[in-house]
């Protein structure tokens, strides 16, 4: 995490403002945020559209529920419940299209830009291999891995121990390892079978 | 340290977060072990890959669709809500349940463990019914604006919403029918197609046919009728089909919605 100057205030301590009224200042946490949810949920989607409106509707919503913040709560870890919340009720709602879902209305609405499409094909494949992950899988490593947030950290966000976290983080790279270099075709002895 | 013990450290070791001795102990065993050493170079290698997938900008328009959102947050506050302190203590721990209840996960996908799922459920139903009447007031709020993109960002608001209200599905009639960009007009008659089993929605569509005049617009409404079997669409396309200032493609295709139709 970049270092803020002294005179910076903390996340909290203006998440306690906008819950106490002073809703403008939430400005101030979308500006320091709005890249790692996006990034998040990015990662979890592989749509831009769709994250762009997942991002809005976490802002959104800690609008609505800025009252449940508490004194001890810590921001970053709230933000990211709030997210994953917002993810899972998205999943849920829409199971068959839970990755890669470019529909017409996405396209219709320019939402993706077009230097992004043209992902090259080694990313296209990490992406294909990340999205046969499953979610509890794919949200511990995009959390480890995109959110640079540690084992104990993620335990907080989604709710079980930093064991059960590590484990997943490690059975995702071992899945993603065999689907990533057997198919890339780079290396074929024995971590293809292990 | 062993490979049993290697493999344990991986995830630490690949975010960088193992601590000083047992980092070393890992390098020495790696030294010493070919296949802990290939295993450790190619899910480096992989970790370190994983950097292009990952993306930290967030398209350009986020914190003006943002800054709608929260104008229109603090316009429906102004009209609807009493201030926060006088909110009653009773309704703030409704609402303080129902989100504790929705961070654990009980919404979908996650196993829902309370003894009490009625009185979850009707919970989570006020919350959700909540996060709708915003959503639709940012939707109205980003329909009405100047900017044709901004107007785009309310369609695609709608489009989100479970099941808007009337107000919603009347100002998207009217982005169909009125909106000066034909982009906005046809993403307007998609979210609407999305909500054709409503009336007011099918008498929209059934009624804008006739008076469109762009063919793109013409033609993905000729395609959500057919899909809508409405009895009154028949004689538009006939009528349609036989106009002769009509697009030719569009005469054509209003000629094999009729055929659909017969
Ligand atoms: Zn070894």
């Amino acid at each position: 995490m970049t270092p803020r100057e002294p005179s910076a205030r903390s996340d909290e301590s203006v998440m306690t403002a906008v819950r106490d009224g002073q809703v403008a200042q939430l400005g101030i946490l979308f500006d320091r945020y709005q890249g790692r949810i996006f990034s998040f949920f990015f990662g979890l989607t592989g749509d831009r559209g769709l994250s762009d409106d997942l991002l809005q509707d976490v802002f959104l919503r800690i609008l609505k529920y800025r009252a449940t913040f508490t004194d001890s709560s810590r921001f970053k870890t709230w933000i990211y419940r709030i997210a994953r919340n917002a993810g899972n009720d998205h999943f849920g709602r829409h199971r068959t299209h839970v990755y890669m879902d470019d529909d017409a209305l996405e396209s219709l609405l320019g939402a993706t830009c077009p230097t992004d499409v043209e992902r090259n094909e080694r990313t296209e494949h990490l992406h294909r291999a990340i999205a046969r992950l499953p979610i509890e899988l794919r949200e511990a490593l995009v959390l480890a891995r995109f959110e640079n947030m540690k084992h104990a950290e993620i335990a907080q966000v989604v709710g079980c121990t930093p064991g059960t976290v590590k484990g997943r983080v490690f059975r995702a790279i071992k899945t993603l390892q065999k689907v990533y270099f057997r198919t890339m075709g780079e290396r074929t002895r024995w971590t293809v079978h292990k | 340290m062993d490979c049993a013990q290697v493999t344990e450290h991986l995830p630490e070791y690949l975010s960088g977060t193992l601590d000083a001795p047992a980092r070393l102990a890992m390098e020495t065993h790696r030294e010493s072990c070919p296949r802990c050493r290939a295993e450790i170079h190619e899910l480096a290698a992989l970790w370190s890959d994983l950097e292009t997938v990952r993306t930290e900008a967030s398209p350009a328009g986020a914190r003006v669709r943002f800054d709608a959102m929260l104008q229109a947050f603090e316009e429906g506050r102004a009209a609807n809500d009493p201030p926060v302190g006088r909110r009653s203590p009773q309704r703030l721990g409704q609402v303080a349940a129902a989100l504790l209840l929705t961070l654990a996960g009980a919404i979908t996908g996650y196993t829902l463990r309370s003894p009490e799922p009625g009185a979850v459920n009707g919970n989570l139903a006020s919350l959700e019914e909540e996060v709708r009447a915003l959503q639709q007031l940012v939707a109205l709020s980003l329909l009405d604006q100047r900017s044709a993109s901004q107007r785009l960002q309310g369609v695609g608001w709608s489009s989100r919403i479970d099941q808007p209200n009337e107000e919603v599905l009347s100002t998207l009639i009217d982005t169909m029918n009125h909106d000066p960009n034909v982009n906005v007009r046809l993403a307007a008659v998609g979210v609407l197609g999305q909500f054709a089993d409503t009336a007011i929605v099918r008498e929209g569509m059934v009624r804008s046919l006739p008076v469109q005049q762009s063919p793109m617009i013409q033609l993905a409404l000729i395609d959500l009728l057919v899909q809508l079997h409405d009895p009154r669409s028949p004689e538009i396309f006939e009528r349609l089909a036989a106009d002769e200032m009509a697009d030719a493609t569009v005469r054509e295709r209003a000629a094999w919605a009729l055929e659909q139709l017969g």
